[in-house]
């Protein structure tokens, strides 16, 4: 198929979906209510003015959205854009500083399910929308709540075109291309990355075959003789800004005869590029773009 | 003669304790001056939490208001209940095992809380129920331990020590087994799941401290109540059998409200180490081994290291905070040996 | 001897405080006593000699109701001993063990106050009664002097007087002691010798497990030699410590010498 035949025609259907959600919600009017995925009712009065997030990906999300400015407060991990780092750091949040939040007045707070934040915030008297994507398709659904929340549901729908216009312009790039194997390392332990994970949807449309199979879970802790048995053409080293390079992988027992050592093939990616690759935010395209580059050198 | 006072050191302790709460409470993140802290106090005392109004002025003072009686106030609170089951426990546990390194989660109420936590955690992840479940999971965890433990150990209606403490040990291992599977089965919650096996007061709340206060308080008079038998129990099982104590009965009571004060801490704070064994040795050590005060004592005191420890763990990093569990060992360890060389010097 | 099993009701009517009618016991399957009788009156101290192993402390065990029975009764004051509860017992019968864990930290008076345990109310708390009796106790075993020490500073003997004067503050009408005067040098084993005398003028029955046979002969109105979980002999000591049959219980030669204040045993070596 003809690539850019290809991307035209994506292009024209994100066109299409942007213009129906744009009909869809132009009316939208205060209040909004979304349901949050704790399977709580999340209700705005009126449009938030003080947004504080504990999630890197939202606040990512936040910026793009062009909310940026209305961000009040963030957690100790997001640091894009560069201009949050200026923010107070309100703690992890798994121990979140609750009381400088509060002093902060709030009138939105972005935690995720899991951490208890949202338990502990909401009875404060605080809006708390918790909830993060933990797929590629949960991205899009989060990204349609933050919109309404944010009042910037047109802004969401054109960012959501966005981004899925680029995930089917790299997919289209690499269509039709052989699809190398790939080992992608989370963790020296190791633990990679399960085929239904964020990442994992990420190899698959960038063409790549993740040679570890489904239904381990989404970080599965994987036998180094697995690793070894599989001989992938890639190896993806997202734990290089802890230290793991290439050499290192080159000398645990047995790896020296897999096929990405021997062809030199292992790549270190830097902390940026590990966030990248981590957050399910609107850089996705971006996640996407590197990985494409990283599995077929070739075709950019 | 030989008649050791209780309410002076209890007096003088409560004392101590009440000064470290109103400092506890007067410290944080976001500086509040004192006087503010303690009109906070008054306001919510006064008129319970009510709206202050609107405007900008009465919305700062709500800021401060929530901060201190919504945050604050219960953390501090909780730290102080967590502390007291965790002392009372540990005295508990010292005194019907006859020795002195025995600590709250030996009968393996911590294991069997971390197992159940962890599922929970990760249960409550996977069917988006956040964090909710987890304190009844790790009450019922730690509670089942000890008793499946206890079930194991027993020998008709008696209950030997050293078959005891093998079965907390070997079941505990298993469980720590399993907390280290879902673990590795479910990274994602990991930190989650650690971050609560280090024991956290992060998430304090009057709900939870509601929740822990009837089964701290039923605990402390069972062992109160105790007291004066396991006095007795330290002159041998059979020696106090001898002198008409019922010796079976008497372990299982006190193992029994031991294991409630600490399964209702666990459940709400996580694993807290240290404290159960520490402060009834620092009490003993300081005060003497007699458990009509030395079980108060317990209790006063672990309210008070907690306070601080929790003090410690929420200032010395801020905005950041340090596990609470960390603390306890951090401080403990070298008071500890403080005291145990205190002790060998003449 | 067997006839005691259906007088029981007779047994349960004399005047003995301590009776034990063919006494069986053990732990789990090993039994160790075989069929033990065993009569104390009050104001008489009775000798329990024999070898290590023949059952001696397992007798006490029995009496004070930490080793169970397997066949046969025994009666304290004329109600068989299952009748009694733990705390009825221990205001009757009191235990000197003969190693007692050292209660750490505890003071001599404290662990005295201890020996009140069966007598105190749980919620009403010692009363003036309770401290005369540890008082008298201690004054008895002469450990008043030493009221406020911690028990890990004592000596040897000094513990075994203390553990002594919380038996006697249980103010029992019998009192088991179990080898009292091992750790003892010579003064206070004469002491606590005459301390058991003194109780037992006082109408208390007391009964002595005692390594040395000489201090039994010398203290006590009656010896019963027990071997192998049986009574082999039963009398005053002059007519119990004869040679052949020490030689017999304790598979050793001994000479038994007759002096005028009883006889002296030594193993022939």
């Amino acid at each position: 198929m003809n690539p850019i035949r290809s991307i035209q025609r994506a292009a024209l259907r994100r066109l299409l979906v942007v213009a129906l959600a744009c009909i869809g919600v132009a009316h939208a009017a205060w209040p909004v209510t979304v349901v949050d995925e704790l399977a709580r009712d999340v209700t705005l009065s009126e449009a938030p003015q003080r947004i504080v997030s504990l999630v890197p990906s939202h606040t990512e999300t936040v910026c793009a959205l062009g909310a940026c400015e209305r961000l009040v407060g963030r957690d100790t991990w997001s640091d894009y854009p560069r201009t949050v780092i200026a923010l107070p750091d309100l703690g992890s949040a798994f121990a979140p500083d609750l009381e400088a939040i509060v002093a902060l007045r709030p009138d939105l707070v972005l935690v995720d399910e899991y951490s208890g934040a949202a338990e502990a915030l909401a009875p404060l008297g605080l809006t708390v929308y918790a909830g993060t994507p933990q797929r590629l398709d949960e991205l899009f659904s989060t990204l349609d709540r933050l919109g309404r929340l944010l009042g910037a549901p047109t802004e969401a729908a054109l960012l959501a075109g966005r981004l899925q216009g680029e995930l089917d312009t790299v997919a289209a790039v690499v269509a039709g291309r052989a699809n190398p194997s790939v080992f992608y390392e989370v963790d020296p332990s190791p633990y990679s990355v399960g085929p239904e994970s964020f990442i994992g949807s990420l190899i698959a449309l960038a063409g790549g075959r993740n040679v570890v199979p489904d239904g381990l879970g989404d970080f599965p802790l994987i036998d180094p003789e697995f690793v070894v048995a599989a001989d992938p053409q890639v190896i993806v080293l997202a734990d290089a800004p802890y230290g793991v390079d290439a050499a290192a992988v080159a000398a645990r027992p047995g790896w020296g005869a897999i096929a990405a050592v021997r062809d030199g093939r292992v790549v270190e990616l830097t902390q940026g590029q590990s966030d990248v690759m981590s957050r399910a935010g609107p850089r996705v395209g971006e996640a996407l773009l590197l990985l494409a580059r990283i599995l077929h050198p070739g075709a950019f | 003669m030989g008649r050791r006072r209780l309410a002076t050191p209890l007096l003088a302790s409560i004392g101590a304790l009440a000064l470290l709460l109103v400092v506890a409470a007067g410290v944080g993140s976001v500086p509040i001056p004192a006087g503010e802290v303690l009109a906070a106090v008054g306001r919510g005392v006064w008129r319970g939490v009510a709206p202050a109004g609107i405007g900008p002025e009465a919305e700062a003072t709500r800021v401060i208001d929530t901060i201190v009686w919504q945050i604050r106030l219960p953390r501090v609170a909780l730290a102080a209940l967590v502390g007291a089951a965790l002392g009372l426990a540990g005295a508990g546990f010292q005194g019907v095992f006859r020795n002195p390194l025995a600590d709250p989660y030996l009968l393996g109420a911590a294991s069997g809380a971390g197992f159940a936590a962890s599922l929970a955690i990760v249960g409550g992840g996977a069917f988006g129920l956040g964090m909710l479940g987890v304190p009844v999971a790790a009450f019922v965890g730690a509670a089942a331990t000890v008793a499946l433990v206890v079930a194991l150990a027993r020998r008709g209606w008696s209950l030997p020590i050293v078959p005891l403490v093998l079965a907390g040990v070997v079941v505990g291992s298993c469980l720590a087994a399993g907390t280290s599977f879902v673990l590795l089965a479910a990274r994602e919650q990991a930190a989650g799941v650690l971050t609560w096996l280090l024991g956290s007061l992060a998430f304090a709340s009057w709900a939870r401290v509601g929740t822990l206060l009837p089964p701290v308080l039923l605990a402390a008079a069972v062992l109160i109540a105790a007291a004066r038998s396991l006095d007795v129990l330290q002159l041998g099982e059979r020696a106090a059998a001898q002198l008409g104590l019922r010796v079976e009965g008497l372990k299982l009571t006190v193992v029994a409200a031991g294991t409630l004060a600490t399964a209702a801490a666990v459940s709400v704070a996580g694993v807290i180490g240290f404290v159960g064994l520490l402060v009834p040795h620092a009490v003993r050590l300081a005060l003497g081994p007699d458990h009509r005060r030395l079980v108060p004592l317990s209790a006063v005191w672990g309210a008070g290291f907690m306070v601080l420890a929790d003090l410690v763990a929420r200032t010395v990093i801020a905005p950041a905070e340090l596990p609470v569990g960390v603390v306890t060992a951090l401080v403990g360890a070298p008071f500890f040996l403080l005291l145990l060389r205190r002790r060998v010097a003449p | 001897m067997r006839a005691s099993a259906d007088g029981s009701r007779a047994a349960a009517a004399d005047d003995a405080l301590l009776r034990f009618d063919d006494v069986v016991a053990g732990y789990g399957r090993r039994t160790v006593l075989h069929g033990v009788d065993l009569t104390l009156r009050g104001g008489e101290v009775v000798g329990l000699i024999g070898p290590n192993g023949a059952g001696k402390s397992t007798l006490i065990g029995v009496a004070s109701r930490v080793v169970p029975l397997t066949a046969g009764t025994a009666w304290v004051e004329g109600r068989p001993l299952a009748s009694y509860g733990r705390r009825e017992l221990a205001r009757r019968l009191a235990v000197v063990p003969q190693a007692a864990p050292l209660p750490e930290g505890f003071l001599v008076v404290e662990v005295v106050r201890m020996g009140r345990t069966p007598h105190v109310d749980a919620w009403r708390g010692p009363r003036q009664v309770d401290e005369d009796e540890v008082e008298r106790a201690m004054r008895t075993t002469g450990v008043w002097q030493l009221a406020d020490r911690p028990v890990e500073q004592l000596s040897g003997g000094e513990w075994q007087r203390v553990v002594l004067a919380r038996a006697l503050a249980q103010r029992p009408a019998v009192l088991l002691l179990d080898e009292p005067t091992s750790h003892l040098d010579l003064r206070y084993q004469a002491e606590v010798l005459m301390a058991a005398r003194t109780v037992a003028a006082a109408g208390v029955g007391v009964l002595l497990v005692a390594h040395d046979l000489n201090l039994a002969a010398r203290v006590c109105d009656r010896v019963m030699l027990l071997t192998d979980g049986r009574v082999v002999a039963e009398g005053p000591p002059a007519r119990v410590l004869s040679p052949e049959r020490l030689a017999r219980a304790y598979l050793t030669e001994v000479d038994v010498f007759d002096t005028p204040r009883g006889p002296v045993v030594v193993p022939r070596v």
